[in-house]
Parts: structure tokens; C-alpha cells; sequence
């Protein structure tokens, strides 16, 4: 790791957790440093500067150490103020539950920053386009290694057209299969669009009609990721969902 | 360490309070053995008794020395509006302000998954129970202004959406007395959001 950000860097607060008497940790995203533990030495005090640092604020950083834990010098707020009330605030536990789980203290990851970034302000600013989060989740996957090749059947090698829209399927750790060839067993099935726009530059949202096959596609790669313990906050989210008499996708606008 | 056992098991314990660091537990320690004695027998006692005496409230889930507690019991309050807070410190915050003469609730944390606690460990099932009580008009939700607490919010709202009452949240912005050049830009930004028309 890094010695030392005493230059700056922007981050962004995933979790903070008290330390000690008086102190917080807070786990930072970091552009250029990655993941990093950082003590706000005094930030439980009522007066520190630290004090209302808490996840979904964008900072510029200064910090100073090395190991596990860095000592965070100096932390200044930037950038348009994200509202991360109601469900926003669901998602934020979401996408940064994903962030602790899945990526190591330590390892820059510039590119999923700038994507973590897009996510938040869709989520907060522009209306909750929700399937940000299925780009955020496909970048996550291609940093762990997830590279499938969704434009081509597994079976004949038929190569899938962009703007198909009969019933193709999702192969867990195969790729995909055509619609001339039955489903094996968990595959997942979704229009071709789906697929395509999976595969390209997810610029744009996609239909409406894609988003289930495609949250249930990341959702199965992103299990195999996670080992026996799910997301927490995915409960949280399925519970108030339920209780709300919604599912996932109804929610899935933009 | 210490070295002689009773003292550190002393300081190992109070350690485990919140806000009591290491140096903290040593201190109050060497207090209570060296100037503070007699306090010791009372403190083990006022102990004892608060373990076999004090419960959760039945409807409000409060600490009570009661199945009901006495804002509960009380018949001077108005138990048709119902204050969702999540500790008992924030209900004497809310009672020191002379203003609210209703009920509360009181959930004993908050929802945040990072850290493992969801629905199940707020026993929210007795929250439940108390909004499907008769009579009730209006639950303000007071949980604390920060990620975890708004969620909580939004969580509880989405139970009570079924229940025709109304429901509002305690209003946020800068501080009485404050000035905005010195106010963070979240707490501002949701002043201006939460703005409200000018009064007469």
C-alpha cells in the first residue's frame, strides 16, 4: 500500500465504525489507493471535523501510515450533495456491502471508482436509474475475473444479433445458449437484447423487459462470490420490498 | 495488566462499556479501589437490583421497571401519537424539550446491515403490535439524521403503509443559533431541501 496521500486524493465514505474512546474508522474508496481503513482520530467528538463523515459523502482525502489502518489527516467534502434517504439509502448499503466484501484494502481500482461514482449519482440524481446498478455489478464481476462470451452459443457457435428478441439463455460459467438448443439446468433465460446489451458499453438503460433475466444473471455470478453468506443488505432490501408488496424490478425505472 | 486478577477482571469489564478505553477502565479502577471504596458495594448492589428489575416496556419497548412504563401508564399523555426513537437517551432529549406529550417507541439501535443488524434484531414484531393498536393518529419517525437512521425510517415507514395513519419525520437543518458558512454542505443541503413556506 501506499505510504502515505498526504497530497490529497478523492475517496468516497463506504462505512464508518467507532475506535477506541473517541475515534471512528471509516472505510474510504479511494481513487488512487483503493479501499482503505482510516482512523478519524476524535471523530466521535461532537465538534470534530470528522464527526458528520458518514457513506455516500464524497471527500478529498489527505492521510498518512501504512498497514491496515491509516491515520486520515484531513477530510473536506466535494462534489454535489447526494440524497441518500428512503431507498437510495438501500441501494448505498448495497453497492458498498458489495465494495467490502468483494474488493481487498489496498488494491487501486480506478476504473470501478469512476463507475462507482456514475452509480451514486444515478441512484441519487437522475430519477434512480436502476440499472446502474447492473453495470456497477458487471464491472465488479470483470475485476473478479468474470469474462463470458454472451454473443456467441455455446452449443453451435451461432452468433447472436443484436436486436434478436427470442428467448436466448444465460449459462452459469459456460456463456450462453441459443434459442434452437434446450436450457440445461440453472440457466437463466433472457431476449437477446438482453444479452447484447450486457456485453456492450451500457451507455445507455436498457428495456424494461431485460432487467429481471439481467438481475438474475449478476445475481448468480455475484453468489458465487460471496460463499454462504449473502449480502445483508440484499435482505434488508428483499424484506422491505416484501413488505412493501414490490418486487426488484418494479422498482427498476429509468 | 495488573497483575493481581481481581483488578484486571475489574478493568477488562468496564473496558467492555462503551466510550471506556483502556486507560479509561485503569483509571476509574484505581479510583473506586483507592478513594472511592464505599461506592463499591453500592454500584455492585444498584447493579443487582437494575438486572432483576429493569425490563423492556410492553408497548413501548422503553426500559421500564414495569410491564408498562410510566409514560405508558400515564393518562396525561396522548397515546394517539406515537415518537419512533432508537435509544432511551433520545427520549429524555425529547422530553427535555417541554414540546411532545406523546408516546414513544423506542427501538434499541437501528438497521445497518454493514455492521449485521436487520429487522430481526430490532424485534421490530412488538413495533408491529403497537402501531396496530386502536386510536393511534400519527407516528413521527425520530430515528437519527445519518444513513443508518434514515433508512430505519424508510423501513418503518413502508410497514406502516398499511396502517392509515399519518406519518412524518422530524424535520432537519441547521442548528438554532448557527450560521450556514459554518454548517456542513449535507446538513445544508437538506435544509434547503426540507424548506417550508414562511409563517405569518
Amino acid at each position: 500500500m501506499t505510504a502515505t496521500a498526504e497530497g490529497g486524493e478523492r475517496a468516497w465514505v463506504l462505512h464508518r465504525y467507532p475506535y477506541r474512546d473517541t475515534s471512528l474508522v471509516l472505510e474510504l474508496f479511494t481513487r488512487e489507493s483503493g479501499r482503505l481503513g482510516a482512523v478519524a482520530r476524535g471523530g466521535r467528538r461532537p465538534r470534530s471535523p470528522f464527526a458528520a463523515l458518514e457513506a455516500g459523502r464524497s471527500l478529498w482525502v489527505r492521510w498518512r501510515g501504512r498497514g491496515d489502518l491509516v491515520t486520515l489527516l484531513q477530510a473536506e467534502e466535494q462534489g454535489e450533495v447526494l440524497d441518500f434517504t428512503g431507498m437510495n439509502g438501500l441501494i448505498l448499503f448495497y453497492l458498498n456491502e458489495l465494495l467490502l466484501r468483494l474488493t481487498q484494502r489496498g488494491d487501486p481500482l480506478p476504473e470501478l471508482f469512476d463507475v462507482y461514482e456514475q452509480t451514486l449519482q444515478s441512484v441519487a440524481l437522475a430519477g434512480r436509474q436502476i440499472w446502474a446498478l447492473r453495470r456497477f455489478e458487471r464491472r465488479l464481476l470483470e475485476i473478479l475475473g468474470w469474462a463470458p462470451d454472451l454473443q456467441v452459443c455455446h452449443h453451435c457457435g451461432r452468433r447472436l444479433r443484436g436486436d434478436d428478441a427470442r428467448t436466448w439463455y444465460y449459462w452459469p460459467e459456460h456463456g450462453v445458449l441459443c434459442p434452437d438448443h434446450r436450457p440445461a439446468p440453472g440457466t437463466i433465460a433472457m431476449p437477446g437484447g438482453g444479452l447484447t446489451w450486457l456485453a456492450g458499453d451500457m451507455a445507455e438503460g436498457p428495456s424494461l423487459a431485460w432487467l429481471p433475466g439481467l438481475r438474475r444473471c449478476l445475481e448468480r455470478e455475484l453468489r458465487g462470490h460471496l460463499s454462504a453468506r449473502p449480502l445483508e443488505s440484499h435482505r434488508l432490501l428483499a424484506a422491505y420490498l416484501a413488505q412493501a408488496g414490490q418486487d426488484h424490478d418494479q422498482r427498476s425505472t429509468g | 495488566m495488573f497483575g493481581i486478577a481481581a483488578v484486571d477482571e475489574l478493568v477488562s469489564l468496564l473496558r467492555r462499556l462503551p466510550g471506556i478505553g483502556p486507560r479509561s477502565a485503569q483509571r476509574i479502577s484505581f479510583e473506586l479501589l483507592v478513594r472511592k471504596r464505599e461506592l463499591m458495594p453500592l454500584l455492585a448492589a444498584a447493579l443487582l437490583r437494575a438486572n432483576g428489575e429493569i425490563r423492556h416496556c410492553q408497548r413501548c419497548n422503553n426500559l421500564a421497571d414495569a410491564d408498562l412504563c410510566a409514560i405508558c401508564r400515564s393518562d396525561r399523555r396522548d397515546h394517539g401519537v406515537l415518537c419512533v426513537v432508537e435509544s432511551p437517551a433520545d427520549v429524555l432529549a425529547i422530553e427535555a424539550t417541554g414540546i411532545y406529550n406523546g408516546d414513544y417507541f423506542v427501538l434499541m439501535g437501528h438497521l445497518s446491515p454493514l455492521d449485521g443488524i436487520g429487522p430481526e434484531a430490532l424485534h421490530l414484531e412488538r413495533f408491529a403490535e403497537r402501531i396496530a393498536l386502536a386510536d393511534l393518529r400519527e407516528v413521527i419517525l425520530a430515528t437519527n439524521p445519518t444513513v443508518e437512521g434514515e433508512a430505519t425510517a424508510h423501513f418503518l415507514g413502508g410497514m406502516m403503509r398499511r396502517e392509515g395513519v399519518a406519518v412524518s419525520r422530524i424535520a432537519r437543518g441547521v442548528p438554532v443559533g448557527g450560521e450556514l458558512e459554518y454548517v456542513d454542505r449535507g446538513t445544508l443541503g437538506r435544509a434547503l431541501t426540507g424548506r417550508r413556506a414562511l409563517e405569518d
